[in-house]
């Protein structure tokens, strides 16, 4: 999978954990910039992110997951 | 010689916390999220005035009085939590008291969060076997809600108060009762689940008690209960079936010697995703949490009530218990019913005071 692939694959994961289909997912995509994205929907992310790609993401990581830069710089 | 499970009960307050008084507290959009991926849709929480050390008097009334134990006969008590009564002395100490067992009874607190059952239990069946007790009282309890800030909805929406009483006694039967423990801790993960200014390492103060919001919006004080919940989520769905897999091997049993797998009633998201994992058959599985929500200590301890209580355990049924919590901290305790199982402590569980 490319990088652009991969971005492209984490966008639809985002839109459909925060049930925003428009969304523009860029790597400054925060928690502190979308009142929808909580707890809860990190938990769907990066299930669905460990699922798409077939890594285990360790927990210190999810831990400390605000922005959608940190998931990528993860999945390259 | 093992230790086998007697009896058990459990007690919960009667007030309720529901969805609606959640919603109109913090919006109906938030709370719907976090219940669609628990399960939880109400709790059970403890008036003001009601501690986890009342709700563990009240559930080893019911079942001493159910099972016409006399209180004397006891001599080793536990009493197992996170919220005791105070930090010096010990709760169990008050509560052999109150309960009216002798003063040659053993009895001391067990400090651990929801893996505490099989704590409890292993600490116990080791006193038995070493012959230091032969009548264990176990009280397993917890009233989190008191330490979890009005504002974080993303705890309260989870948890509950309750509390459970075991007894525990020499096994009569050969091969029964607890069978295999597995216990484990990694504390890389101690400020997962943490409430930084509750002992010496950081003193209250006036700045432990600034209240402070999350990207989320739920409110906390250092004072406070607080948890990276993606971590602790993420920590138990993907470490938790191998550390299962791997005591399952040490014992050479695989998941269909199992009849019954009780998971530690966190999150039903979180159990349905362990279970499937394991490959655990729908009628292995049992949950208890929708009406209660997450008791913490008092969590595995309160199921496994209440799978006796429906009848979901049976004469020669190995159960497995699975907790895991704070710490980060587990425990599996492994037992075998015996042929002459007894029938379910039919006492009521809404607490009452006394």
């Amino acid at each position: 999978m490319t990088p652009e692939e991969k971005h492209a694959r984490l966008q639809e994961i985002f839109r459909e954990a925060l049930d925003l289909p428009e969304l523009r997912l860029t790597e400054n995509f925060s928690m502190a910039d979308c009142p929808v994205w909580d707890s809860v929907a990190t938990v769907q992310i990066v299930l669905a992110a460990e699922a798409a790609f077939k890594v285990r993401i360790p927990t210190e990581k999810v831990a400390t997951l605000h922005r959608a830069g940190d998931l990528l710089a993860l999945l390259q | 010689m093992s230790a086998v499970i007697n009896a058990i009960h459990y007690c919960v307050p009667a007030q309720r916390l529901t969805q609606a008084e959640l919603a109109a507290r913090f919006g109906a959009g938030p709370v719907q999220s976090i219940a669609k991926m628990s399960g939880i849709l109400e709790r059970r929480v403890a008036p003001p005035g009601v501690t986890a050390a009342d709700l563990a008097y009240g559930a080893a009334r019911g079942l001493l009085a159910a099972r016409g134990v006399d209180p004397a006969t006891i001599d080793l008590l536990i009493f197992a939590s996170q919220t005791p009564d105070y930090q010096i002395p010990a709760t169990a100490c008050v509560l052999q008291h109150r309960l009216g067992l002798r003063m040659d009874c053993a009895a001391f607190d067990l400090n651990q969060g929801c893996s505490a059952y099989p704590y409890t239990l292993a600490v116990a069946d080791g006193l038995i076997a070493s012959g230091v007790a032969k009548r264990a009282l176990l009280l397993n309890a917890d009233t989190v809600t008191r330490v979890i800030h009005s504002r974080d909805r993303s705890l309260l929406a989870l948890h509950g108060d309750g509390a459970a009483a075991t007894l525990l006694e020499p096994a009569s039967e050969e091969n029964t009762g607890l069978r295999g423990f597995a216990l484990g801790s990694d504390g890389s993960g101690a400020p997962y689940i943490c409430m930084p200014a509750s002992g010496a390492r950081q003193p209250r103060n006036e700045a432990t008690r600034r209240e402070k919001s999350d990207e989320a919006g739920n409110v906390r004080t250092d004072e406070h209960l607080g948890m990276n919940g993606p971590a602790v989520f993420h920590f138990s769905v993907s470490r938790m079936p191998d550390i299962i897999r791997g005591a399952l091997q040490k014992w050479g049993l695989t998941v269909d010697d199992l009849d019954l797998v009780l998971l530690h009633q966190a999150n039903r998201m979180m159990l349905d995703l362990m279970y499937k994992n394991l490959k655990i058959a729908e009628e292995k599985r049992f949950y208890f949490m929708e009406t209660v929500g997450n008791l913490a200590g008092a969590s595995v301890a309160v199921v496994l009530a209440e799978a006796w209580r429906q009848g979901r355990l049976k004469p020669g049924a190995l159960t497995l218990l699975v907790a895991f919590g704070n710490g980060l901290s587990w425990g599996l305790a492994l037992h075998r019913w015996p042929k002459a199982l007894l029938p379910p402590v039919s006492a009521q569980v809404d607490y009452v005071a006394e």
